[in-house]
């Protein structure tokens, strides 16, 4: 499959938390700052793609009654891989990201990919979809985190942006901040991709006309 | 005791564990479109949150950490987790298969429902004893169905609303749990921790 | 029922294969994880600390107050020669907002204010948090319970509370003012504000 189109379909098309609804608890809970969210991304990106990987590469060993055990001690073996490499090294970002960093063995994505990909493709498709769908959910909290940095905190990675007169809105980093955020992202998203499937829809009708008239013309001519 | 009342009070409302601490989210948005189901979904989840807490406890206090192999912790307790629901479903369809069948895909996603595992790694994180990882699990459970109670409730209104397109769906959904969760925000300092 | 058990046997050595590397990646980071989990105290007693040196000792001691959970954790930094060479006070107070504040202060060896690092609050964001930013804490470097009362202006005492989180602005003072004051009693052997601890029942605990 093209790269490409796999890593477009990850981000846009095909975003696993905008489009297929997957693995919110971890982009609500993780985006109050920008720096935050991409620990995050790594973290998922990395136990996405090597579990991908590694589920791809048994899948013919694989029972099937009891592939669901398998997939889970997999993921869950390189979740406790990134829970323990940062602990050890980046401490304050195993401190931010806290129980989630657990919790990404839960994650619907990982989950949902290993089930509804890698287990039924190749190695390197199975990679491109785990990095496809690893920059779909970085992209996803990394916007949200940004949004709700820069309105809730005046910052941006840190760096304060507007000076000490502006008054942050403070509900943009709390939790009702995170819904509220999030659901007006997706209904934009909806929204963008309503007016591009028109668009799409009005340009086959055209081609469609124009056909039928050639094909007229081809018969009367 | 009084102790104990503040830990249910909090883990029910005040850290509500859906509009606050944003675990369950995925199972929130698609099972809450009715009250009946939303309500059979808190009472699976109270059920498998509490057994599921305590079995970990004791694995936890009993066998990782004699045995230094608390890096285990996330395998073993999901596993653990995964074991008892398979057991619930087994169970529930042999006791009360109407149940069984209204569930529907519902019951095995409990598995992948982050609370019940957020609930069982937070009461080790916490350092809890016993009792009150019992009441940690059990007021947290009901915290869940209440916030999934009122939101079914909300949601069944909202079908019969004139929502604008891009909105349908999941998009209000969200932008309702929002308004919740602000409601929920009231119950901060409620008491003190 | 031969098919089960080579399903199973799969299942296992996944188990098995799983357990071993993670053993592996458990061994080369215990290390580190130890260090970091140390490292939190040490760095807030860094912050708060002016002027200290490696070479420092830092001894940690437990003020016992009238029952066990009101425990003061206080840590001597030494000089080479045992001298005491500033103090580091875990003050804490269950009257924030949102429950219990706990804050390390850097006192200097003339029981002066040298620095503040909240460790651990609930209070609201915005508001009661403002305690954790400079424009809070540093009105409270260089006092000490000689030259500071340790309420807010509303009540009395010195302390510019932040807008709208009196609450928490008053927790902080009573957190710093009992700290400070079971530091005296135990290192110096004079009791500023009798009010602040029960010093009929304290004890030291070296």
């Amino acid at each position: 499959m093209n790269i490409l189109r796999k890593i477009f379909s990850g981000i846009w098309t095909n975003n696993p938390v905008l489009i297929l609804l997957l693995g919110f608890c971890p982009v609500l809970a993780v985006s109050t700052t920008v720096i935050d969210a991409i620990g995050m991304s790594f973290s998922a990106l990395f136990v996405l793609v090597a579990s991908n990987l590694v589920i791809s590469l048994i899948r013919k060993f694989t029972p099937n009654k009891m592939r669901i055990p398998v997939f889970v001690v997999i993921i869950g073996s390189f979740v406790t891989m990134v829970d323990l490499i940062t602990y050890a090294y980046f401490s304050s970002l195993h401190k931010s990201l806290g129980v989630f960093i657990p919790l990404i063995v839960v994650n619907c994505i990982v989950f949902g990919r290993a089930e509804a990909f890698a287990s039924k493709n190749g190695l390197l498709d199975s990679l491109w979809d785990g990095i496809g769908m690893g920059l779909g959910f970085a992209f996803t909290i990394v916007v949200l985190a940004a949004v709700r940095e820069i309105i809730g905190n005046g910052t941006f990675l840190g760096i304060e942006l507007f000076g000490k007169s502006y008054m942050p809105v403070i509900i943009a980093i709390l939790p009702p901040g995170a819904f509220l955020t999030i659901g007006l992202m997706l209904g934009g998203m909806n929204r963008i991709n309503i007016v591009l499937n028109e668009k799409k829809k009005m340009k086959e009708k055209a081609e469609k006309e124009k056909a039928k008239q050639l094909k007229a013309s081809v018969a009367n001519g | 005791m009084v102790k104990l009342i503040i830990l249910a009070i909090d883990s029910m409302l005040i850290s509500n564990i859906i509009l606050m601490k944003f675990l369950g989210i995925c199972a929130y948005v698609g099972v809450s479109k009715k009250q009946d189901t939303a309500t059979g979904m808190g009472f699976a989840v109270i059920f498998v949150m509490v057994m599921a807490t305590l079995i970990s406890f004791f694995i936890q206090k009993g066998i990782l950490e004699p045995l230094n192999l608390v890096y285990l912790q996330t395998i073993v307790f999901i596993l653990v987790i995964a074991a008892l629901v398979q057991m619930l479903e087994v169970t529930m369809k042999k006791i009360a298969p109407a149940l069984f069948d209204a569930f529907g895909i519902y019951l095995p996603l409990i598995t992948t429902n982050c609370t019940i595992l957020g609930v069982a790694l937070l009461a080790i994180q916490k350092n809890f004893d016993f009792i009150e990882a019992l009441v940690f699990a059990f007021s947290t459970g009901i915290g869940y169905l209440i916030a999934i109670y009122i939101f079914a409730g909300i949601r069944e209104r909202l079908e019969w609303s004139d929502i604008p397109k891009p909105f349908k769906g999941a998009a209000i959904g969200i932008i309702t749990a929002g308004l919740l969760s602000l409601a929920f925000f009231g119950f901060n300092g409620l008491v003190k921790l | 029922m031969k098919e089960n058990i080579n399903q199973i046997l799969k299942l296992f050595i996944v188990c098995v294969v799983a357990a071993a590397v993670l053993a592996l990646v458990y061994a080369i980071t215990k290390e580190p994880i130890e260090k970091s989990k140390q490292s939190e105290t040490l760095e807030a007693i860094q912050i708060v600390v002016s002027g200290i040196m490696d070479q420092m000792i830092i001894k940690d001691t437990l003020i016992v107050m009238e029952n066990d959970t009101n425990n003061i954790q206080v840590y001597m930094i030494l000089n080479q020669d045992s001298s005491i060479f500033a103090y580091s006070i875990k003050a804490f107070t269950e009257l924030g907002y949102g429950g219990k504040i706990a804050i390390m202060v850097g006192v200097d060896k003339e029981f002066n204010i040298t620095g503040l690092y909240p460790l651990e609050f609930h209070e609201t964001p915005g508001l009661g948090m403002k305690m954790t930013k400079d424009e809070f804490k540093n009105q409270f470097l260089g006092k000490s319970l000689d030259n500071y009362n340790f309420k807010v202006q509303k009540d009395g005492g010195d302390i510019v509370a932040i807008t709208a989180a009196t609450i928490t602005s008053r927790a902080v003072g009573d957190a710093l003012n009992r700290g400070l004051n079971a530091l005296v009693f135990n290192f110096k052997k004079e009791v500023i504000d009798t009010g602040a601890v029960d010093t009929s029942k304290m004890e030291e605990v070296k």
